[in-house]
């Protein structure tokens, strides 16, 4: 066995975290565990930097004023993906307010924000200066789309080697 | 600044031949004031010099105390409890983990004493249980001395313990898998994930403490059991029905492993190869089943065993039969034995019929009326009797009352070949006797002998 980390998926209901790594990951469960106990756990197996690691992904429901994150499902991570979708405004607000539940939470982990759906390019409401606005943050982001597949592989290679340099 | 002020009511404070006086220096500091400075500066000397010489006597004095009576204990008793307390809130761990050692025991016995007395009852409630099985498990019990009711546990439980998960706690990842069949092991990891997973949401569901923890699962014939040390989570999945011992087994290895690895898991980081030595403890939870499952059990049915069963049952049943007919068979020749007047010469037991071959006078019992006393019909047996005269003087006498045919008034009796009439007879009967009698073999003398 290498070595093994655990990740959690985050963000508000709807932005695509499940699709987004429905073809990436290996899986075994359904997604009917989203609606059950509240997560689904999938794997990754990446090379960073010549080094073999495998991701224990627990992707979470997603947060809606119905349902809140469990924070012990957070307990024993190394990082987090943080989704936001580019075609919803409001998801952004969740983002934030899940941000800073994980600060409070478990500290000051790694994590990635995650702008899903940005092949929607006539219905976004998160423009590109609002996005690069959030610099300011020290936000590590990238541009993902789950349909064609853009930077998903390399958002778990970005949090991935985040996580390794902090280890 | 209100010094003035400050210095009168120092000044109050500090009488001189019962006079108030005021006294200043160059600098506008009151002389008196840099006088209560030097002594407090000499109080805090004093303290400082006084807390080392009290640090140096503390432990030899709390000693002393505490062996002339309770008070310490009872005056540092609530501090010890609110210590306590307080560490518990703040971080439970640190407290569960330095008792750990004791409390892992601890349980361990009292499970262990629990079992012991389920045994215990259990054996009452099957001491009279007489039958087959019931005799075979005594058996048992008796050339292993194991308690009967153990026995029965063991006769009665089939399992056999799959798979073995060897979990980090915080994180879910999976240290460690052990498998009868390794090819079940490849999605071990997102099991054990979603394990942990399934455990918290447990917890959080139904207000569990974090010390309320998720110890079975069951789907039918197969059971997960779940066993917690801080840092670990041994999960086991079983089929069948295991025994409760088995836990302590399960106990007992994840208390090894969670003394064998203590620094491991403070400074795990995900790399799960540094417990690789950890298997062989894992896999004696997988070992345990193969000499308990009673696996000869389920193959009692086969045809080997069913065709010896058979044959076993038809042994018995010729044995009986044949010891039966030797019985019989015995007690009729030794009857003719006893009879007078039948010799028997040769006999042969036959498997279907059987022969007998001797001498038989006239006067002695028909041996074929007797075969039914001992069980027989006429068909069973071939008998040969050949004639012949017993002279013994019994079946003489019997012989001449058959011939003579005496009248009720006469007795008749024979000593030495002399045969004695007695009684009144009429005439003309004693002249023919007298003739007849001298025809008779074993008859040499005729004597009349009137009352």
């Amino acid at each position: 066995m290498s070595l093994q980390k655990k990740i959690c998926m985050l963000g508000a209901s709807g932005v695509g975290k499940t699709s987004l790594i429905r073809q990436f990951v290996q899986s075994i469960y359904s997604e009917k565990y989203h609606t059950t106990i509240g997560v689904k756990i999938d794997k990754k197996n990446l090379i960073v930097e010549g080094e073999e690691l495998t991701l224990l992904l627990w992707d979470l429901q997603g947060e809606d004023e119905n349902f809140k994150i469990r924070p012990s499902f957070l307990r024993g991570a190394s990082g987090f993906l943080l989704v936001v979708d580019l075609t919803r405004h409001e998801t952004l607000v969740t983002a934030f307010s899940i941000q800073q539940m994980l600060e409070r939470e478990v500290g000051n982990l790694p994590f990635l924000v995650l702008f899903n759906k940005s092949d929607l390019t006539e219905n976004i409401e998160i423009s590109d200066e609002e996005v690069a606005d959030l610099q300011k943050y020290d936000w590590q982001i990238l541009r993902t789309s789950a349909k064609s597949g853009e930077c998903v592989e390399e958002a778990f290679q970005t949090l991935a080697k985040t996580m390794l340099a902090k280890n | 600044m209100p010094s003035g002020v400050l210095k009168k009511k120092k000044a109050e404070n500090l009488p001189v031949n019962g006079e108030k006086f005021e006294v200043f220096s160059n600098d506008g500091v009151t002389f008196e004031t840099r006088q209560n400075t030097q002594e407090q500066l000499g109080e805090l000397r004093k303290i400082i010099v006084q807390a080392e010489e009290v640090s140096e006597v503390l432990p030899s004095a709390l000693r002393k105390r505490a062996r002339k009576d309770n008070q310490l204990a009872e005056a540092t008793l609530p501090i010890v409890e609110e210590n306590i307390r307080q560490s518990v809130q703040r971080n439970p761990k640190i407290l569960a983990e330095a008792i750990f050692p004791i409390i892992g025991p601890a349980i361990r016995k009292a499970i262990a004493e629990a079992l012991g007395a389920m045994v215990q009852s259990l054996n009452q409630t099957l001491e009279q249980s007489i039958s087959p099985k019931g005799l075979r498990w005594r058996i048992e019990a008796w050339q292993t001395g194991k308690p009967f009711g153990e026995i029965v546990m063991l006769n009665t439980l089939l399992y056999q313990v799959e798979q073995v998960f060897l979990i980090h706690r915080e994180t879910g990842i999976l240290l460690q898998h052990v498998s009868v069949n390794s090819a079940e092991s490849k999605d071990a990891d997102m099991v054990s994930a979603m394990l942990t997973a399934i455990q918290d949401f447990v917890q959080d569901s139904f207000q569990g403490s974090e010390n309320a923890t998720l110890d079975a699962l069951k789907v039918r014939e197969l059971s997960v059991w779940i066993e917690h040390s801080p840092d670990a989570i041994l999960a086991t999945v079983i089929r069948g029905n295991a025994p409760l011992r088995l836990r302590e087994v399960l106990i007992e290895s994840i208390e090894k492993v969670q003394f064998q690895y203590e620094n491991e898991f403070d400074e795990f980081k995900g790399e799960t190869n540094t417990f690789d030595s950890s298997r062989p403890i894992l896999q004696d939870c997988l070992r345990l089943q193969a000499g308990e499952s009673a696996q000869p059990k389920a193959k009692i049915f086969t045809s080997f065993n069913a065709l010896a069963g058979i044959l076993g049952i038809l042994i018995l049943v010729g044995g009986f039969f044949y010891v039966r007919d030797y019985w019989r068979w015995s007690n009729y020749l030794a009857r003719l034995k006893t009879e007078n007047g039948i010799v028997v010469t040769e006999t042969n037991r036959g498997f279907f019929k059987h022969e007998i071959e001797g001498l038989r006078d006239a006067s002695a019992i028909d041996p074929n009326e007797i075969l039914s006393v001992y069980g027989y019909d006429k068909d069973d047996v071939e008998s040969r009797w050949k004639n012949y005269q017993d002279l013994s003087p019994e079946m003489v006498l019997e012989r001449a009352k058959k011939v003579l045919n005496p009248p009720p008034s006469v007795n008749l009796s024979l000593e030495n070949g002399v045969l004695t009439i007695h009684g009144y007879a009429p005439n003309d009967w004693l002249l023919e006797a007298r003739t007849i009698a001298k025809s008779i073999a074993g008859i040499e003398k005729f004597k009349v002998e009137r009352e």
